[in-house]
């Protein structure tokens, strides 16, 4: 094993290496590289890496604490970026006073009550749920911010210690506050290895993540513990942003994608080794820094020296040895007879679908005081382009869904469905070129999630991310990729058995068609042996591998499936518009906002999908309601649910991991005449008692001996000298 | 020759020795033991054994090929299958998909002109579980999730079947209908299967194996069969002063 | 757990709700019901109405005798009249319609008002109002615009209104999207007259807004009198006509060669009153293919007037301070003397402070910036900032003593530095104000029509504003605006420096400079 991680660390190494000195000799701009502009861009570089690594450290702090991965650490910076410019900028308050009401106790608080009120309820949930959750934070954090300050008034955060003196260094100087931060950044990494490694609580708060129970009983309080991480997390990040912001400018987006380049340094210490991740941090910083300064791209790849942090990320996914599979990660669930959607319950799904459709669009549905009346050009068009993201969306449902893995990407791999579409159908439109777009996208998922596949969940996730990233950096702005047009439609109509489908309500049916096909198609693929496997994997890696699954193997086909599906949506996402802004059209955060609603919708069951059709049809007839005047109330309701809802969901996962629709579904199928099963089973389960949760036992009071002996059964400690009478009674 | 062999594994974690030269080997058409106090390392050994761990050094031979690298898939299609310490069923899916998936995706699985259905019924019908062959095994009792492993195992038709403590949350009369199961499979002479148990309950073991490997901190303190293995000192000494020992040795006399 | 189930089917509906009224639109309907509401209702019928009227009585009104009579009293007379009796009505921001009201004197009276078009009414003319006001994310960011337009909508119906109707302003946002932006012209199709003050940054798509049929069922699209246009759809859109004008070729594919004018008269005085040897850093703003398009050209003509680039990197929202510091090392081992940013205030701010930080002598350099930086924001950043060029097509602010329309705009603001996305829309309004009065002085208020609109904005060789802007001729896309003055920060404060005296704009043939290029490939990176 020690084997296996230097080699692969050696080769990713070199390859990196080799691909960096080919990329700098083919586009060095031959500027002169002085000794002093080397040192200027040398110490850019280490401020850059300084400010990451302040980042990074509060998002190992945390993984490594609570083993939840807090992609809502820029969000908590940007919040109390906001926060302190209000108060010291704003309120005219001094900057020390200010910078610690934030940082030392608007953080800290923030974070208590993050872990009191949710993340401690997500330590045994899934990966899917601990990484929509703190998704779903964030969301709901810039969302708020976005609210409190409005963007028409331009901010400036003052630089703390000023800018304007410092060390000389020769004919430049090295200002105090960066060295300051500079400074503050590795002392917080240093005293934070410290913390975790050398301190009783830091060992406690190590102990915990691995084994809660455990350390329990050796006198851990693990709420303690896990509070006390999040504060120091909470703190790092509210740091971190207040200090970036100078460097930057007070923009809630801009400021919090900061932080996808301290995933990449926080996956180069493997996410739980600090050290290294301050080491990766300033890695990132030195070769942006110098890339900026000496090589150019050209035109065509002008955002390339951006996109190093995604690199980086590849190569830590690649250099990583093979994670263990993972045992012993109990899920506890409501007792239910499991049941396939029948095929003629599809068939009749797939039906309720197409006919909703069209009884929403053609406004033959009189809602009383509001009649809604047929849609226009307007709601068709933004019907379509909600649909468009429908179907987008139905893409993850057999990953998110079905293999609990992340996504980050499927708007990435939707963009390139509509690029190869482009490339095979050039201006004809026609549309049987778009059965090839699914079978050539496969291959595209399959090579993103083959490097990570074999890594533990949370590296899929962060490697989609990285590739959707790379994509909008690198591939999608190349003008060859989607050449810019004076006039007219970069994506013609879609032509399909002879018709032209230029009409926005025909086209809008056809993907309503082509939605129905979709759902069927789930519905035919859960119950077939590749559906269950991918449950399989989902539930246990590790018995499925002792049954022969290639667990690795698995889950390359599910992304390739999924890309496949995404794939197709994309010609139709791009041929609603049009024509696709190749910069924005791919935005990270409009992917983020589908993977969130399918996580929330907990689409375990193919039906479930069918949710998803609601999505244009409530735009279509929200837009037809607002036209129709005199509902003022319900249009602000929508808009601050637009803006909270989904996000609010997704926190409902924390308390009902398999999401909302199940839930639904399992409340309203006992309605359906031929689901006696389902009446059934909520009977039973009434009936049923819960057997109360070891973890909750025995923090607030002591154990008694049979809890005692519980523990260790769950724990598995169960030892040789336990007597036999204790058996057969205790479980069956 | 055995037809699976550990030789010589050394398992370390960090600092702690899981295993320190553990050999063990398992022979066909019997039940083979290994027992031990907790944390000697039994699961440990399985873990290597299955290709869940790959060990620090040392071999794993099965059928006379070193399979030492060979992924835990590829040794689950040489013959390998076993059950969990800790629960590993498929807890969204039913009993019934629990077997079906190991059916379709083992190749020694794919029983001659049989239909997977009819395989995956069979399976838990071995085991007692036609009556909730369509509940999701998540929200079953822990004793039927255990068989429900079991016969998810079986259904790969395995030349070497490795139990992690099958009877524990099982009661005893379930107990020892689990052990008439094994007795009567390795006795069938066209399975051709070794079974390898990790077991607590003495009375079990001593009832069921034929040969018995004794861990203590990684280390094989004793082989041989239950006779033997139970008058051995250094495992009485491994067992607390070994009153459970002895206790279990009575019970099993009567 | 059984508790939380109804609440989270309840928040699963909410949220599909949310979702399905999209992520983008909110600010808008929200901002946007309480002015649509109450007009829109009887839309529908309104229109089907008012198509059959039209079809029937179009032909007549346009050669109405009476219109002439009409148009010469109007202005005079009306004035009076209306200021005394609107202005409590038009305090609120919600003008009504007073025709019913008006007395009997009123010349327009004397004509038989029709809804002549889509969007105009016997009393009303309805123009939508189109920007990015934002996304969740970054609400208000054009919302000058509107405020913009609604000030000139209020401004114009005090002084009488136009063709004798009272303008009503509908807003659309387009939230940063291209679909949003398409739903923008499709509801200005539907439901308004003309757009007026568009500044969408992503009109990628105009056919609709170039193929929407006017009341007649002819597809000749809808009047758009936009601020900026920054994508080539948008630029050669046959009905749009921009105050900050494209100075670019139409039609144009998209890639290859294009010809552009720039203006480069504030660098031309620079080389001719300040320093002969410019050379330095041009900043280029590297976000998107459009606004690289759009400043190449200037930095080309720099080049042509004898200026040396030592650099031209790309910036954007993502730079950091410290990574201009690139940038500065550049102009410190060229011996820059120049240093200009075709990109905003945030990165002269960035770059300047930065410059200060690495102690290089910037007072030996000439910063420059455009419109960009004439903000209240860019004063904010004090000193760091001082001896800042900034050059303007208008007079700035705080000359209303020397233009009376400068004068209007900033009473109707009501904002004593507004930003730049207001003048701009105002302009708009006012555009459109000149092109119907035109038709009405030769037709009469009966005769305004789109496609009247259409023909008389595609004949306006001149327009300035009424003095304010520099003038430029809407019959083309490819002329610059000739005219500018120059402004440096001097005591944290904006101080014109050339032409020397208020109200005065320097319009010097040389002014202007021509490139053929592929503005794309030009960009270096």
């Amino acid at each position: 094993m020690i084997f296996g991680l230097r080699r692969s660390v050696v080769a990713a190494t070199l390859l990196a290496t080799l691909g960096a000195v080919v990329l700098a000799v083919l586009t060095w701009k031959g500027s002169q590289v002085t000794s002093e502009s080397f040192l200027v861009t040398t110490y850019i570089g280490l401020f850059l890496g300084a400010l990451w690594a302040m980042y990074a450290t509060g998002l190992v702090v945390v993984y490594t604490t609570t083993g939840v991965f807090n992609f809502a650490q820029g969000a908590i910076g940007v919040f109390s970026a906001f926060l302190y410019w209000e108060l010291h900028v704003n309120r005219g308050w001094h900057s020390i006073l200010a910078l610690f009401v934030v940082v030392c106790l608007f953080a800290p608080a923030l974070g208590v009550t993050l872990d009191a009120v949710i993340m401690r309820r997500l330590r045994t949930a899934s990966l899917v749920v601990q990484l929509m959750v703190t998704v779903a934070i964030m969301v709901l954090l810039l969302s708020v911010v976005g609210d409190i300050w409005e963007a028409d008034t331009p901010r400036r955060v003052p630089y703390l210690f000023g800018i304007n003196n410092g060390i000389d260094l020769g004919p430049s100087q090295l200002p105090w506050h960066r060295l300051i931060v500079f400074a503050v950044a590795i002392a917080i990494a240093v005293s934070m290895r410290f913390l975790l490694r050398r301190t009783r609580i830091g060992t406690a708060m190590r102990a915990v993540v691995d084994n809660r129970e455990l350390a329990a009983l050796n006198g851990a309080r693990p709420n303690v513990v896990s509070s006390t991480s999040w504060a120091l997390g909470s703190m790092m990040g509210a740091l971190g942003g207040i200090l970036i912001a100078p460097e930057l400018g007070l923009d809630p987006a801009t400021l919090n994608n900061v932080v996808i380049i301290a995933f990449a340094a926080a996956a180069f210490g493997a996410l739980r080794n600090l050290p290294m991740a301050v080491i990766g941090a300033m890695l990132i910083g030195l070769l942006r820094a110098h890339t900026g300064a000496w090589l150019d791209f050209g035109p065509d790849f002008r955002f390339a020296h951006l996109a190093v942090a995604p690199l980086i990320l590849l190569f830590v996914v690649v250099a990583l040895p093979q994670a263990r599979l993972e045992v012993g990660r109990l899920a506890h669930h409501l007792r239910r007879h499991e049941r396939y959607t029948k095929w003629w319950e599809g068939l009749f799904g797939c039906g309720v679908v197409i006919l909703l459709a069209v009884v929403f669009s053609g406004g033959w549905l009189d809602f009383g005081i509001w009649d809604p009346g047929a849609w226009g050009s307007r709601e068709l068009n933004s019907a379509n382009e909600a649909m468009a993201l429908a179907l987008i969306g139905l893409s993850l449902v057999p990953l998110i869904g079905w293999a609990g893995q992340i996504n980050f990407a499927p708007l990435a791999f939707a963009g390139f469905g509509a690029f190869v579409y482009l490339k095979l159908a050039g201006d004809t439109g026609n549309g049987y070129w778009i059965l090839l777009v699914g079978l050539l996208c496969a291959p595209l998922g399959a090579l993103v999630a083959l490097p990570a596949a074999r890594l533990r969940g949370l590296y899929l996730a962060l490697m989609t991310m990285a590739f959707a990233q790379a994509m909008s950096l690198i591939f999608f702005p190349h003008p060859w990729v989607m050449p810019i047009i004076g006039t007219g439609r970069q994506f013609p109509h879609i032509e399909l058995f002879g018709v032209t489908f230029d009409d926005r309500r025909g086209f809008f049916l056809l993907m309503v068609c082509v939605f129905a096909i979709f759902v069927y198609g789930l519905v035919l693929l859960r119950r077939s042996r590749y559906g269950r496997r991918w449950m399989a994997i989902n539930d246990s890696q590790a018995a499925s591998a002792t049954l022969g699954v290639p667990v690795v193997w698995t889950k390359v086909v599910v992304y390739a499936v999924s890309a496949s599906m995404a794939g197709i949506a994309g010609v139709f996402w791009a041929t609603v518009s049009g024509n696709v802004d190749s910069v924005q059209g791919f935005d990270l955060l409009i992917g983020f906002n589908i993977v969130l609603l399918v996580a929330a919708a907990g689409v375990s069951i193919p039906m479930a999908g069918i949710f998803l059709i609601f999505i244009p049809l409530f735009k279509g007839f929200g837009l037809r309601l607002e036209d129709a005047g005199n509902v003022d109330f319900l249009v602000t309701l929508l808009d601050i649910m637009t803006t909270y809802g989904p996000g609010l969901m997704v926190l409902g996962m924390v308390f009902n991991p398999r999401g909302a629709i199940f839930e639904m579904g399992r409340g309203f199928s006992p309605i359906l005449p031929w689901r006696s099963d389902a009446r059934a089973e909520i009977a039973a389960e009434n009936a049923q008692k819960r057997e109360p949760e070891i973890g909750e036992l025995g923090l607030e009071r002591p154990f008694n001996p049979e809890e005692v002996i519980a523990i260790d059964r769950r724990l598995g400690i169960l030892d040789d000298v336990v007597p036999k009478e204790g058996y057969g009674t205790a479980r069956s | 020759m055995a037809l699976l062999e550990a030789e010589h594994v050394v398992m370390r974690f960090g600092g702690v020795v899981a295993l320190d030269n553990a050999s063990v080997d398992v022979d066909p058409g019997l039940v083979t033991g290994l027992i031990g106090p907790n944390g000697a390392g039994k699961t440990t050994l399985f873990n290597v054994v299955t290709g869940l761990l790959p060990p620090t050094s040392g071999a794993v031979k099965f059928d006379g090929v070193d399979i030492t690298r060979a992924t835990v898939a590829k040794r689950s299609q040489m013959g390998i299958a076993r059950t969990f310490q800790k629960l590993e069923a498929f807890n969204t899916l039913s009993a019934f998909d629990n077997v079906r998936v190991a059916v379709e995706q083992n190749h020694r699985a794919k029983w001659k002109h049989r239909r997977v259905s009819d395989v995956a019924h069979e399976m838990l019908g071995k085991v007692g579980l036609d009556d909730v062959a369509d509940v999701t095994v998540g929200t079953l009792p822990t004793g039927s999730a255990r068989l429900v492993e079991l016969a998810r195992a079986l259904a790969c038709r395995p030349r070497v079947l490795l139990l992690d403590e099958p009877s524990s949350g099982l009661n005893e009369e379930e107990t020892s209908s689990i052990g008439q199961l094994l007795l009567e499979l390795v006795a069938d002479k066209d399975n051709d299967l070794a079974v390898l148990l990790v077991e607590h309950d003495m009375s079990f073991v001593m009832g069921v194996c034929a040969r018995i490997h004794v861990l203590d901190f990684g280390k094989i303190i004793a082989v041989g069969t239950p006779f033997e293995v139970q008058g051995n000192e250094a495992v009485r000494a491994a067992y607390l002063g070994g009153d459970e020992f002895r206790g279990a040795y009575a019970e099993m006399d009567e | 757990m059984k508790h939380f189930r109804w609440l989270i089917c309840l928040l699963a509906v909410f949220a599909l709700v949310a979702a399905a009224c999209g992520g983008n639109d909110d600010d808008d309907s929200g901002a946007a019901a309480p002015d649509v509401a109450p007009t829109e209702a009887p839309d529908d019928e309104m229109d089907d109405d008012m198509d059959d009227e039209m079809d029937e009585s179009m032909d007549d009104e346009m050669d109405d005798d009476m219109d002439d009579e009409m148009d010469e009293s109007m202005d005079d007379e009306m004035d009076d009249e209306m200021d005394e009796s609107m202005d409590d009505d038009m305090d609120d921001d919600e003008p009504e319609p007073v025709a019913t009201e008006e007395p009997e004197v009123d010349p327009c009276e004397a004509v038989d008002l029709e809804a002549t078009d889509i969007g105009i009414t016997s009393d009303t003319i309805t123009v939508l109002v189109m920007a990015d006001v934002g996304s969740p994310l970054a609400p208000g960011l054009f919302q000058g615009s509107i405020d913009g337009v609604k000030a000139w909508a209020d401004h114009v119906n005090s002084e009488g209104g136009l063709a004798c109707r009272q303008v009503e302003v509908i807003e659309h946002d387009s939230a940063i999207n291209p679909t949003e932006t398409t739903n923008g012209f499709l509801v200005a199709c539907e439901e308004a007259f003309a757009l007026v003050g568009t500044t969408a940054l992503f009109a990628l798509d105009t056919t609709d807004l170039q193929s929407c049929p006017d009341a007649a069922g002819n597809d000749i699209g809808v009047p758009d009198f936009a601020y900026i246009t920054t994508e080539p759809p948008h630029q050669c859109s046959v009905v749009t006509f921009a105050t900050s004008r494209p100075n670019s070729e139409c039609p144009y594919a998209g890639t290859g060669p294009r010809a552009v004018q720039s203006q480069v008269g504030h660098v031309q005085w620079l080389l001719e009153n300040v320093e002969s040897n410019l050379n330095g850093v041009y900043l280029v703003p590297s976000d998107l293919p459009s606004t690289i398009a759009s400043t190449m050209p200037q930095l080309r003509s720099f080049q042509e007037l004898g200026i040396v680039i030592d650099g031209e990197p790309g910036v954007s929202g993502f730079t950091t301070q410290s990574e201009y510091g690139a940038y500065i090392q550049v102009m410190r081992d060229a011996d820059s003397n120049f240093a200009y940013t075709g990109s905003d205030d945030q990165s002269m701010i960035k770059w300047r402070s930065e410059a200060e930080a690495q102690g290089l002598d910037v007072d030996s350099i000439i910063w420059m910036c455009q419109l960009a930086c004439y903000t209240p924001s860019f004063l904010e950043a004090g000193d760091v900032i001082e001896n800042t060029y900034i050059w303007l097509w208008f007079l700035p602010f705080d000359e209303v003593d020397h233009n009376q329309e400068l004068a209007d705009f900033m009473v109707a603001i009501d904002n004593p530095f507004p930003p730049a996305w207001a003048a701009g829309s105002w302009a708009d309004g006012v555009l459109f104000e000149q092109v119907v009065n035109g038709i009405v002085a030769e037709g009469g208020p009966n005769a305004v029509t789109r496609q009247a609109v259409l023909d008389g904005a595609r004949s306006l060789t001149s327009f300035d504003v009424n003095g304010w802007w520099s003038p430029a001729d809407y019959s083309t896309t490819e002329n610059i605006m000739p005219c500018f003055m120059l402004m440096q920060v001097q005591n944290n404060d904006f101080v014109r420096v050339h032409p020397t005296a208020p109200g005065e704009l320097d319009c010097d043939a040389d002014n202007v400079v021509g490139l053929t290029k592929d503005w794309g490939a030009e960009f270096g990176g």
